[in-house]
This record gives C-alpha cells, structure tokens and sequence, in this order.
C-alpha cells in the first residue's frame, strides 16, 4: 500500500516537473511569460509555429532520450497533452529525471 | 573575378550542354554530397561530377524511350543527389523538369502538388524508391492514376551508345519553377536554357572564386529556387560543389548547417533572414565554441526582409567562431530566374528613410532616429534593366520615387505555363509611352545611388521565411477543414512593423453558428494556419453573411477589407485578436 502510495507520489511530481519545465521552454520559443501559459490551451494560439515546434520536439528528445516523430506538438497541441504523452512513456521518462532538476 | 570568369568561359547553349562540358573538364571532383550528420562524415554520400553524369545518363536513357522531348516531368524528392540526377536526366532527355515538394505531411502540400502536377501536365513522376509507398498512396488519393511513377535509384545504366537528344535552342523551355500562385491558380514559371545560362553566370561572378573553391552548402528546399538555382544549379554548371542538408535537418538542429560549413571548409551559403535567427537562438556556447566559420566568405540573405539586428546577433555571436563571411543581401524573384539585385561588401549600406515621406512614395534622409526607417540596399540591378514604375500611371519614375520594379532583360522568364493572358499581364507590360516588354514583379522599392531598396509590395502575398502563401490558400483551408466555416472568406496580410514578418488577418461570414462556439472557432482559426502554413495570425473576425466585400463578379476585396479593418470600420460578431 505505501510502496503504491509512494509511486503515485513520484508520479506526480514528474507530471508538474515536466510541466514546469515545458512551460518554460515553450515560452521561450514563443516568446511569452512562463506565468501566461495556460496548460490546456494549444500551443499555437501563443504563436508556436512549424518551426518551434521543432524546436520543442527536439529539446524533448535532447532531454528525456525519446525518438518523436516532428508532428508531435501538433498531435498533442497543449502543454498537459504533450505530458500525458510523455508520461505514457514512464519508464524512459523517469530514467531522466534528475534532468529536470 | 574575370581571370575566374575565363577559366570557365562556356561555350555551351544549354544547360545539359553546359553540365557535361564540366564532366569533360574534372570528371572526378565532387559535385554533390548529402549530408546526413557533419558531425559523422561516413554518412555523408558524396558523388563526383562523372558519377552524376552517369546517373543523370540513366534516368534520360529511360525516359528517352518513354517521353517525347517537350513532355512535362514532376520530379519530387527530398534533397539528394538523386534529385540532380533525375533533374539533369531531364534535360539530358529533353524533357522538362517540373520540381515539386514531396506529397507528405500536410493535406495542404499533398493538394499543392496534384495541382502542379495538373497545371503542367506530367504524365510521369521521378522520384527515390524509398518514397515509393508515398507516391502510390499520394496518386491514389488524388485520383492521379494517369501519372505513371518511375523510381530512378533503382534504373539500370544508360546503354552504351544512348542516342543523345537533340541539342535544345537557347529560347526552348528547360524546367518550369512553380513557386507562383495559389494552389488553385499554381503557376509554373517557364524557364529558358538562357534564363539560367545568364543567372548562374551573374551568381558565379559575384562569388568572385575560382571554380574548385566554390563550396556551397544548401539547406533549402530543391524545389524552391534559392535553392535549386542558386545553390544546386549554378555551382554545376561552373564546376563547384554543393553540399546539402534536408531542410529537416537544419529546422531541428540549426547547428547542423553550420558545423557542415565548417566541416567541408564551405565558402558561400545563403538563407533567408529567419535562419540567421535561429542560428543566434538555438544554437548552444558549447557548439559555437566548437565552430569554426572562417572559410566562409559569402553569406547571401535573401527572399524575405533582411532584419538588420538579426544580422549584427548573428556577427556578434559567431565572430569569435571565424565568421568573417562579407554579407550579400539580394533582391530576385522566380519570375526572373533568381538573382536581381545584389551587393556584397563587408558591411551593410543603410539608408534612414523619413517614414512619412516614404508612407507619401518618396525617400527623403532623415537624421531623425525617431522619424527613420532603416532599408538595405540590395545592390545595383545585375544585367538587368531594372526601372521603377508607378503602378497607376505606368509611368516610369525618377531616383528616390517608390514605384513597383519592372524588369527587362535576359534573366526574365518566357511566362507562366499554359497561362497566355496572364503571361502577357505579367511579363509583357509597357508603361504609358509604350516602352516594353517588362516584367511587373509586384514588389515596390526606389533607386539611390544606382542601388535598389525595396520597400514593400504591392501583390497579395504573405511572406513568411521566404515562402510565399498565398491569401486564397488559406481561405480554401478553411474551408475544406472547418465545416463551420463554409461561407466566404477573406484573408489578407497584416505587414509586420519594420522588420518584423507578416501576419495575416481572417474575416470569415458565418452562418448558423452559435455565439458560444466563436471563441473556440477563433481558436481552430489560429491553429490550422499556424500548422497547415506556419503563419501567424494576428485577428480572426467573423462577420454576417455580406459583410466580406467583393466584386460584381464575386471576387474577394482583400485590400479593401485590410484598409477597413485598419481603419476599425468592420463590425464583427466576434473578434479573435492575438
């Protein structure tokens, strides 16, 4: 019981990590204040363009070590889908988690 | 730059002519490599001039035996070697090459090539066998199942003795350039063997290197003509060599483009504006302190603004890399080959332009830092005749006068394809006393010192990182993607301030939707434009059935409705402003 406790308690902490750490970086992108980014909103309506989210797809893979194909953000356009997604893939995720930090 | 010049004087007609006297001449440099990773060169497949002679030779073999010289071939690869093979087997055929993209991703870059595909009438398209689910999947979508595909890697080689096609004349067609006109007007730009004779000639002068030390590097797309033209062409038909990249390779890691400048000591590369951008953003002090720019000595920056303070990021950041390259900025359009306009020196020439003065049409110096804009020269015209014209009028204008550029000389293109009227329009117009023909480019600028600077343009397109989108485009998108935006639409270009790029404004008529639904419809708005044409929209408004104006004969008023909109006299139902 603790020991299920204790990996939902991991999960949930990888989930705000890589929301934190994906508003950020798409910010950066668009251009915009980390503060305004609205996790269900779809990236595009902040400006994210082809290009960016290139950019966005390849820092996730330089970061997490996984393969995504370019239309990623297109897929799962917001934040909070792209880290359903990530989180799909656990295993590797969590095996980069001290890169969040 | 003459002693270069005579070292490869041509003698050739045509541009297969003009190719194989090079193979003659160093049949064992390299003519042209696909980098895969400059950071890992065993992946890198380099092919020498003999080799892409005897692969061309293959591919005009087969279609020797199954096209009649003048046929239209659609040629859609991504970039390779294989792709100037196929492209060279065109004219050592006879035949015309029609580049285009390759039908993936999005529905809008599938529905673009049918179109091109339709418009010139290829009854075969080339392509690599490794696309070959693609293409099947692309023909049958589209109902093309009169195009018969003929993957060219996998032909066998030219018979010994293959009869070569008769030797074309300068005036005949070489290849059609289809970077004009919407989608449901595609517009293929009928190039001459002199047209790109000439233009590879100009381009080479300004080079100013022997032969053997041109080195490009090109990450644009081949079926663009920055790239093809200027970048894959032209070093052939002199004798350089050009080293691609997928332009996939370089939107994901900009370092690439440049590590491959340094790696193969490359001397010339060009771009336009937004990749000098994100090489300043995306690349890491890691990978700058690893690069060494020092053989580059000429960086072209081109088919968009050229952004002054992306330029002096882009020196500041990699000048302690070497980057010493002298800067070219250049005006050129596909209508007239490629190159215009242009000027190379070590710095930029700005001039301050009074903004009201050159709102009223007229360049007037201003010391005015507030009161200034700031505009690149492109350069003088290169073996051109270059006059700017007031559009109303059509009267020829004197220096400093903002008028559209009109062109005459060996560089502008015969027409558009199958498109008399229009070919006439475009590129047989006279001004108000007669004097012609010239090409109307649709861009507007003014003459200083003999240099051109261009201000603006006149035609409705948007710009975005040198590609050209076209309003109509975007109106047919949505249409066919939103079901609720079925009524008539009109999108027109918000010009960005100063060097900023182009957005695009949505007014769309809307019929029977719910209030409640607009914000989210606003919403789809952005997102399909953002992806379908990576653009960025600055207003979505949608407007009762009527509101969009248009002519008698039901043509959208784009310029109308953007100076309304400006002016704030439309009165939506719902505004989407970002």
């Amino acid at each position: 019981m603790s020991t299920r406790n204790e990996a939902r308690g991991r999960q949930q902490v990888d989930a705000e990590q890589l929301r934190g750490w994906l508003v950020a970086r798409a910010a950066r992108y668009v251009r915009m204040d980390a503060a305004d980014v609205d996790c269900d909103l779809a990236l595009s309506q902040y400006g994210m363009d082809s290009v960016s989210a290139v950019a966005i797809a390849v820092d996730l893979e330089d970061t997490f070590g996984v393969v995504l194909d370019v239309d990623t953000l297109w897929k799962y356009p917001t934040v909070n889908q792209v880290v359903e997604m990530l989180l799909s893939l656990r295993p590797g995720v969590r095996d980069q988690r001290e890169e969040l930090r | 730059m003459s002693a270069a010049t005579t070292a490869t004087a041509t003698t050739a007609n045509s541009v297969a002519g003009a190719f194989r006297e090079r193979v003659r001449e160093h049949g064992d440099r390299l003519a042209v490599a696909l980098v895969r990773d400059p950071d890992d060169p065993s992946t890198t497949e380099s092919w020498t001039y003999r080799r892409l002679h005897d692969e061309a030779s293959a591919v005009a073999a087969h279609l020797g035996s199954r096209s009649r010289p003048g046929d239209r071939v659609l040629l859609t690869y991504p970039s390779g070697p294989d792709f100037a093979a196929a492209f060279l087997g065109c004219l050592y055929a006879g035949v015309v090459a029609v580049p285009a993209p390759l039908p993936v991703r999005s529905a809008q870059q599938k529905r673009r090539v049918s179109a091109i595909a339709t418009d010139a009438g290829a009854a075969v398209v080339l392509a690599h066998s490794s696309d070959r689910d693609v293409v099947a999947q692309w023909l049958s979508d589209e109902e093309l199942a009169g195009i018969v595909p003929v993957f060219t890697d996998i032909l066998p080689p030219a018979p010994a003795h293959t009869p070569a096609a008769p030797e074309p004349g300068p005036e005949s067609v070489a290849f059609l350039q289809y970077t004009s006109g919407s989608t449901g007007d595609a517009k293929g730009v009928a190039l001459t063997h002199d047209n790109i004779l000439t233009n590879a000639r100009i381009l080479f002068e300004i080079t100013a290197l022997p032969p053997a030390e041109i080195r490009l590097v090109c990450w644009l797309p081949l079926y663009h003509d920055m790239g093809l033209i200027g970048q894959l062409l032209s070093p052939l038909l002199v004798g350089g060599t050009t080293y691609l990249l997928d332009p996939a390779t370089f939107v994901r890691r900009p370092y690439s483009w440049l590590r491959t400048i340094d790696r193969y000591r490359a001397t010339v590369s060009a771009a336009p504006d937004f990749a000098f951008g994100l090489c300043v953003e995306r690349i890491s002090d890691e990978d700058v302190a690893r690069l060494d720019l020092s053989s580059w000595t000429m960086a072209t920056n081109g088919a968009d603004w050229l952004n002054l303070s992306t330029m002096q990021r882009f020196i500041d950041r990699f000048s302690p890399a070497g980057f010493r390259a002298e800067l070219c900025p250049a005006y050129g359009l596909a209508e007239a080959t490629l190159i215009v306009a242009s000027r190379r020196a070590g710095t930029l020439r700005v001039l301050d332009a009074d903004r009201g003065a050159l709102d009223a049409g007229r360049f007037e110096p201003t010391g005015s830092a507030e009161a200034a804009k700031k505009i690149v020269s492109c350069g003088p015209p290169l073996e051109i005749d270059l006059e700017l014209v007031d559009p109303d009028t059509l009267t020829p204008l004197p220096d400093h006068q903002v008028g559209e550029i009109w062109l005459r000389g060996r560089s502008v293109a015969l027409g558009y394809w199958g498109r008399p009227d229009q070919t006439r329009q475009l590129f047989h117009a006279t001004t108000a006393a007669g004097d012609g023909p010239y090409l109307r480019t649709g861009d507007l600028g003014f003459r200083h010192d003999g240099e051109l600077y261009v201000t603006g343009r006149i035609k409705e397109i948007i710009v975005v990182r040198g590609l050209k989108i076209y309003p109509q485009d975007i109106e047919s998108a949505l249409r066919a993607e939103l079901p609720d935006l079925a009524g008539v639409s009109a999108a027109f270009r918000l010009p960005g301030a100063d060097d900023e790029p182009d957005r695009v404004v949505l007014t769309h008529e809307i019929r029977q939707v719910p209030t409640e639904r607009l914000p989210e419809l606003a919403q789809d708005v952005v997102h399909l434009v953002a992806r379908e044409f990576g653009a960025q929209v600055a207003a979505v408004l949608f407007l009762r059935p009527g509101q969009v104006l248009r002519t008698t004969s039901g043509k959208v008023k784009r310029v109308e409705m953007r100076e309304h909109f400006l002016a704030g006299t439309l009165r939506p139902i719902y505004q989407h402003t970002r």
